[in-house]
């Protein structure tokens, strides 16, 4: 299983990041299943849309944003993205682990 | 003799005559010009978004609670810094770039009088947030120099200890000076920041419970102490932060907002409380009554009840007071974009959200 992720999907993600420097941050990315490349799937991560920073494991607003982010790309003009992924970055710059709320958002 | 009298009479009159005129005075004015009358209100038009003399349609409400300040773009540097200090915004990059130079220059220090030594302190922390560690050194030092004895100065020296991550040595400076000032907030606090930097989640939850046990009244702490609940998902205890939160500062809509959020998170994760969605409800309520511009509230107003009415099929009374909440929110949600001007794609992400949930009958 490859994975492509565009330039613009990357920095989106890392200006999040750095947008909040004392907080954890995260999002969903977006992008297509490509199934045609010689019999490998590979997913391309084609853009990304930042969710909160602070306070993340909250379900209302995480509910309402994934319903309206899968509602609006999948109407977009240029082909259908789906969300093929989530981001996460934890508060401390060396914790690398997956705390319980990422782990259930994915 | 006569014409004595009259100035005699004269003179005492008079003052009877102007404080007549100055007594009616009021009411002509009020009749010849609008601003007058209205003056009387700037504290409400302040309230009301500065506008003198609009309708009283609009209802008086306390200022939303705005994290950051709007500060007057003509303000000078120092004035800036000030106002952030008394709000306590974290704004690192600003705060460097508008008070190093005032620092720098001898003449500007000299300009700031005492003043001087809190955006040192102001400059420090920034400078640490920054990553500028030879300019926290600096402050820091002139700092130290001027007080060297100072606990306030100490606990600096812990936090830029800190920031090099030598959590050991943070500990034991803080540990000196509760030994002598147990009751030190600032001190305490810095010690679970510490643990919490650690990553020692647990240690830093009970070390805040204490803190918490001899200062109840911390907006700040119980904060804290709700975001270290919430990353170990113990919802529970986090409703309960937040609970304290609204009994401290019941007229914050944010706090209610993350009320309802936690109860409502502990409801869709299935080991909250029987009555946590109408809880949810009844805050994400109130604190759209605090704050009708508040999205979050009427979203959250939106899914609860919607949540409530799915999970109450045929409840008859129960499930129409629901069924008229959700319909409440959904038209108060786009009147609220309508009136922020929101682009055509939003409105429509939640026209296609709302019918999303379209609820049966």
């Amino acid at each position: 299983m490859k994975y492509e992720v565009s330039r613009k999907a990357y920095v989106k993600v890392l200006l999040h990041a750095a947008k909040y420097p004392a907080n954890a941050v995260n999002g969903v990315l977006l992008g297509r299943l490509d199934q045609a490349s010689g019999g490998n799937s590979a997913v391309q991560v084609v853009d990304a849309v930042p969710l909160f920073h602070s306070l993340l494991g909250l379900t209302p607003m995480l509910e309402v944003a994934l319903i309206q982010i899968s509602e609006h790309y999948e109407g977009a003009g240029e082909g259908p993205l789906r969300i093929v992924g989530y981001y996460h970055a934890n508060e401390r710059a060396t914790d690398a682990s997956l705390g319980g709320a990422a782990l259930a958002i994915g | 003799s006569s014409c004595h009298f009259f100035v005699l009479l004269f003179t005492y009159l008079v003052p009877f005559w102007l404080s007549l005129y100055f007594y009616f005075l009021p009411i002509f004015v009020d009749r010849r010009s609008k601003i007058r009358r209205s003056s009387c209100f700037c504290a409400g038009a302040a309230y009301r978004g500065g506008q003198l003399g609009r309708s009283s349609r609009v209802p008086l409400r306390p200022p939303t609670h705005n994290s950051r300040m709007v500060v007057g773009k003509n303000l000078s540097a120092k004035d800036r810094l000030k106002a952030w200090r008394a709000s306590g915004e974290r704004r690192p990059a600003e705060v460097v770039s508008l008070a190093e130079p005032l620092v720098n220059s001898a003449t500007s220090r000299a300009a700031l009088g005492d003043d001087v030594w809190s955006v040192y302190e102001q400059l420090f922390v920034a400078a640490l947030d920054c990553g500028r560690g030879e300019l926290a050194d600096r402050c820091l030092g002139a700092l130290r120099e001027r007080f060297p004895q100072s606990v306030r100065v100490k606990r600096l020296v812990g936090m830029q200890l800190e920031s090099v991550e030598r959590f050991g040595e943070a500990e034991a400076l803080y540990a000196e000076v509760l030994a002598e000032e147990p009751t030190n907030a600032s001190v305490l606090k810095r010690a679970v920041a510490t643990k919490r930097m650690q990553g020692k989640t647990a240690a830093a939850i009970k070390l805040l419970n204490e803190y918490l046990h001899v200062f109840m009244v911390d907006p700040e702490a119980w904060l804290e102490l709700a975001d270290l609940y919430l990353g170990a998902q113990m919802y529970d205890m986090a409703a309960h932060c937040f609970e304290e939160l609204v009994l401290l500062t019941p007229h914050n809509h944010l706090h209610h907002t993350r009320l309802a959020e936690v109860r409502y998170t502990a409801a869709s994760a299935g080991g909250g409380r029987p009555d946590d969605l109408v809880v949810a409800r009844q805050h994400f309520a109130k604190a759209h009554d605090l704050n009708p511009d508040s999205a979050r509230a009427l979203y959250g107003l939106f899914m609860a009840s919607v949540a409530l009415l799915s999970a109450k099929q045929g409840a008859g009374r129960v499930g129409d007071t629901n069924r008229r909440l959700v319909e409440l929110a959904a038209v108060q949600l786009v009147a609220l974009y309508k009136r922020r001007n929101a682009s055509p794609e939003a409105l429509n992400a939640l026209r296609k959200f709302i019918d999303a949930h379209q609820v049966s009958g």
